[in-house]
């Protein structure tokens, strides 16, 4: 048995040191300074600190390596690896004839991740790697990563770890009083999630003090087996004098208030002292740790949004190219909004978890699918669920998700059992498993339910949880195979009532080749969820199967006092009164804001005229007239802006209806806008993208932080004859120089133009841009002399 | 924990490029829902520490700290001052996630809640300034005064954050290009002296913006004196 196992094997609590900053401030360190350095500069100072921990008790010492980062460390004359290995050798030397165990310590890198932040997993990936592969090196007996705030940055470093040494991680996270840590991760998402990545103990640290924490540690014993650490702060800080609250047997009384919860690990963070942890022995050392093995509810998650799978749940499939033209044409434009919106859209109609498919021939499936998954997390809180066949898009899917999510899928067939779940089992996903194998979709609910157990039995073999199993009976057509549709349902029963594992189910095929197919879809979702379906796959879309579902909801009694109910359908009246008031024409819905309106009318327009007269005889007016209003200072940029979002309302009708039949898009010249490399503010940008495609121009949008030579490569690709760079900060200002200066360098044949709150006429001339545009509106002007009309 | 009830609309719409006219029916509708949402998802947080300062000539050393504050506009700011709290608010990461989202689904959200959290986060400056000035009192504060305003270099932003540990307590990191996220918050450092403080206005000319300015475009001011 390795020295840790003994450790938390014994009946006992584990004890971890207290701060370490403290100490060292206590000893003279300036505020703001590296303390890292201190391992090379002062060893003996931090030999002694380590010594004070040891003989108070600790079984686990932190080495001083918390922010040794390359990030942190930029400017700093030592090495990475310099620091690390000092840090782990002084903690080893103060260890040195004890039993006593040392962990690299890894905070966070100090940079906000994507997709708010500009780091991206694969950076942070490899920031955490070099700390790991030192530590390692230098002999650490185990890792910690500790005060993480941001769930994507300790996946990375988890991965980090497990991939680059063989060391026991704990993990613990920084919650606020609100139980959410900064970036808004919920306790029961960090454990879902680290439960997964075979991680030794997670827990909390930092923040607040014992007595703040305990609902943080009532929520996490709920979600986890693992055992649990806690190391808070000395209480709360003064800010204006930095001292905490809370004295060393204060502290320690109030863990044992905690010890009911199954708290194992424990220690201090800010503030504390050796006089803390001498403390907590005395308080702890005659009691036994709590540790009963529970069952953890079936659930997945993003960070801020966690999905129990108790009651009928809605997986909305509408992010899938399969019979969609408009979709096709967005996964082979690149165009990630188009697929934002659809997320956007199925969220609001009622949608609790999205299933995610962008497999189409011509595209690479797996670059696609990173970027979506990661774009679709930048604005949706709701969990995914990955829906590929190639393991290649699987795997890089399940390491890039932020959470845990459902893989969709693994079959009975020998192939997809030994490839997928191993990926499912290391990146602790659950899984759907597909009642079909080798001879494909069994008729009898018998076989089906035969392979839904054999899936079963080889995901406990591997060590995959029970409830992270989710099994598919599949539905067949019935209109082809009507004698067999209710083995579906006998299939499923068996499986929830026999095997008690949940269940999943995509509805709408039952109703292919059928007319009124939404009636044969809403009846046998509502059949299928009387025999046990926890999971329709289903357009959430459409009012008569989330209805459905809601409904269900409410008679089954699992809608307690009808409220999602009432919430959901209370408006109802006032949307069909408001229809019904209106006899207006686009043009008027245009000036005044009425998106829906402009929809409807739009589609009933297409009757009588072509496409093309719709934007030339009535959209483009509206817009000349409203931007011709914004000029002259009648109307602002909110009213401007609305125009053109209804506009665009209007667009995506005959979009739609010239994909439908084939015409050619509308497109008066390309245009490529992108915010410069190292800005990541957007909303000007946007703004002009969508007033620019309301005039019939193509926009291919490269999106914040774009590196020179992205854009320069898109005009090249694109062949694209004007790019407008936006940039908002004095700060960024150098990177649109530097794009315009390279442009300038290849020769392109493209004209540029620039605008953004810091630029005036004068820079932009003098940074070599061809015209500054001073609004939205400019720009679409510029463009119009650039391109035409 | 700190809550706003409301945010300042007038501000808002100041922001949103409404000039200070009424905005119409609609255009009410959709700040007032979006200021309700924000208002339910923002987590404002802010955080400050006390130093005090020694006056070199060329420049203002907080002691005890790395933090060498360098310029005439600061020298001017902290002229006669004893101490000076540097101060880092935030509104949180929701407020980003929440702008990005009306983005993609409606621009005209996007543009009020962007400037409604612009309005909200001087709020929470405002609220931590009266509980500074509890604090402090007796000795007088100045107003407040930010990294990148006149000659005090933007560069100083990672140092000032690293001296307040303000990702540890609120959550606030700087990119490289300076920029800090979450996008909705303010550093900023107010002297502490102990004479009364001239009233000095917060004029433009020591602005960087004053060039590029869309309110002074309009002949307004950013802000309200």
């Amino acid at each position: 048995m390795s020295a840790i196992d003994t450790l938390f094997n014994r009946k006992g609590f584990v004890y971890l040191d207290g701060a370490m900053g403290t100490m060292l401030q206590a000893r003279g360190l300036k505020t703001g300074e590296i303390p890292e350095v201190l391992n090379i500069t002062s060893a003996e100072t931090l030999i002694e600190i380590h010594k004070e921990y040891i003989e108070a008790g600790a079984d686990i010492i932190y080495a001083n390596t918390f922010g040794a980062n390359s990030y942190k460390l930029d400017e700093c004359p030592y090495s990475v690896e310099e620091i690390i290995s000092a840090g782990i050798k002084n903690a080893k030397l103060a260890a040195k004839d004890s039993s006593v165990l040392v962990a690299l310590d890894i905070g966070p890198i100090g940079k906000l991740l994507e997709p708010t932040g500009s780091l991206t997993f694969e950076e942070a990936y490899e920031i955490f790697k070099e700390q790991i592969i030192a530590g390692s090196k230098a002999g650490a007996d185990l890792i910690v990563f500790e005060t993480m705030t941001d769930l994507y940055e300790i996946k990375a470093a988890v991965l980090a770890a497990r991939e680059n040494s063989n060391l026991p991680i704990i993990c613990t996270m920084t919650f606020e009083q609100n139980i959410r840590t900064f970036t808004g991760c919920s306790v029961s998402a960090m454990a879902l999630t680290l439960n997964g990545l075979g991680v030794k103990a997670i827990g909390v640290n930092c923040s607040l003090g014992p007595k703040e924490l305990k609902p943080v540690i009532e929520e996490l014993t709920k979600w986890t087996n693992l055992p649990i650490v806690i190391k808070p702060n000395a209480g709360l800080p003064d800010p204006a004098t930095g001292t905490y609250n809370v004295t060393a047997n204060e502290f320690a009384k109030l863990f044992k208030e905690l010890v009911p919860y199954g708290i194992k690990v424990v220690g201090g963070c800010c503030g504390t002292t050796p006089e803390f942890i001498r403390a907590l022995h005395n308080q702890l050392d005659n009691i036994s740790c709590i540790s009963e093995h529970k069952i953890i509810p079936a659930a997945v998650c993003s960070p801020s949004c966690t999905v129990e799978i108790d009651s009928p749940k809605i997986i909305g499939e509408r992010i899938n190219p399969t019979g969609k033209k408009l979709f096709k044409q967005a996964l082979i434009n690149n165009d990630i909004d188009y697929i934002l919106g659809q997320a956007i859209e199925q969220t609001e109609a009622g949608a609790d978890i999205l299933d995610v498919n962008v497999g189409l021939p011509d595209i690479d499936e797996k670059d696609m699918m990173i970027r979506t998954v990661k774009a679709l997390q930048g604005v949706v809180d709701v969990p995914l669920q990955i829906d590929s066949t190639v393991p290649e898009v699987i795997e890089a899917a399940l390491r890039i998700y932020n959470g845990k999510p459902i893989l969709n899928s693994v079959n009975g067939e020998e192939g997809s059992l030994n490839t997928v779940l191993p990926l499912v089992k290391k990146y602790g996903a659950a899984v759907v498993g597909l009642t079909l194998d080798e001879d494909g979709i069994p008729k009898t609910a018998e076989k089906r339910f035969s392979i839904a157990k054999k899936i079963l039995d080889r995901a406990l073999e591997i060590g995959i949880p029970k409830e992270d199993i989710y099994i598919d009976c599949l539905t067949l057509t019935a209109s082809a195979e009507q004698e067999n549709v209710m083995q579906t349902l006998y299939a499923l029963k068996r499986v929830k009532d026999e095997l008690g594992l949940k269940t999943v189910l995509g509805v709408s095929n039952i109703s292919f080749g059928l007319p009124n197919r939404g009636l044969i879809n809403s009846t046998f979702l509502t059949m299928t969820l009387q025999n046990g379906l926890d999971l329709p796959i289903i357009n959430p879309n459409v009012s008569a199967m989330t209805g459905a579902v809601r409904a269900f909801r409410l008679l089954t009694n699992i809608d307690k006092n009808s409220m999602e109910y009432i919430a959901a359908y209370n408006d109802t009246k006032n949307d069909t009164q408001k229809q019904e008031l209106s006899n207006i024409t686009l043009d008027y819905a245009i000036e005044h804001g009425m998106k829906a309106e402009a929809k409807r009318i739009t589609s009933s327009l297409l009757e009588t005229k072509e496409p093309m007269e719709i934007i030339n005889d009535i959209i483009i007016p509206a817009l000349d007239k409203a931007g011709a209003e914004f000029e002259s200072g009648k109307i602002f940029l909110p009213q401007l802006i609305l125009s053109a979002g209804v506009s665009q309302e209007a667009f995506e009708v005959l979009k739609a209806h010239m994909v439908k039949a084939d015409t050619a898009p509308v497109n008066k010249g390309k245009v490529i806008v992108a915010t410069v490399k190292g800005d990541v503010h957007d909303i000007g940008k946007n703004i002009v993208k969508v007033l620019l495609e309301n005039y019939g121009y193509t926009v291919i949008d490269l999106g914040k932080d774009v590196d020179y030579q992205v854009v320069v490569d898109a005009i090249k690709k694109h062949n694209v004859k004007l790019v407008g760079l936006s940039a908002l900060m004095t700060t960024t200002l150098v990177s649109m120089k530097e794009t315009i200066e390279l442009i300038h360098q290849n020769n392109l044949n493209c004209k540029i133009v620039v605008g953004g709150a810091v630029l005036t006429p004068e820079y932009a001339q003098k940074i070599k841009a061809d015209y500054y545009a001073k609004d939205a509106k400019e720009t679409v002007d510029i463009a119009k002399i650039v391109l035409g009309a | 924990m700190i809550n706003l009830d409301t945010i300042n609309k007038t501000e808002a719409m100041r922001y949103m490029g409404l000039g200070t006219s009424e905005p119409d029916k609609q255009i009410s509708e959709i700040i007032d829902k979006c200021e309700k949402q924000l208002i339910k998802i923002i987590r404002p947080a802010y955080t400050y520490a006390i130093f005090d300062i020694k006056h070199l000539d060329n420049n203002i050393e907080v002691k005890g700290t790395p933090l060498v504050l360098t310029g005439n506009s600061v020298k001017q700011h902290l002229d006669g001052c004893i101490k000076v709290v540097l101060l880092a608010a935030t509104l949180g990461i929701e407020a980003d996630k929440l702008i990005k989202r009306f983005q993609v689904s409606d621009l005209t959200s996007a543009l009020a809640t962007d400037s409604l959290a612009s309005a909200a986060i001087e709020q929470v400056c405002n609220l931590a300034e009266e509980e500074i000035r509890e604090k402090v009192s007796p000795l007088n504060m100045t107003w407040r005064f930010s990294p990148g305003y006149g000659d005090l270099p933007l560069e100083l932003q990672r140092t000032f954050l690293t001296v307040l540990n303000a990702q540890k307590r609120i959550g606030l990191t700087v990119t490289d290009s300076l920029i800090m996220l979450p996008s909705k918050s303010v550093t900023a450092l107010i002297g502490l002296s102990e004479k009364p403080i001239e009233k000095r206005r917060q004029g433009c000319a020591i602005c960087n913006l004053k060039n590029s300015c869309q309110f002074r475009k309009r002949g307004e001011r950013c802000v309200g004196y």
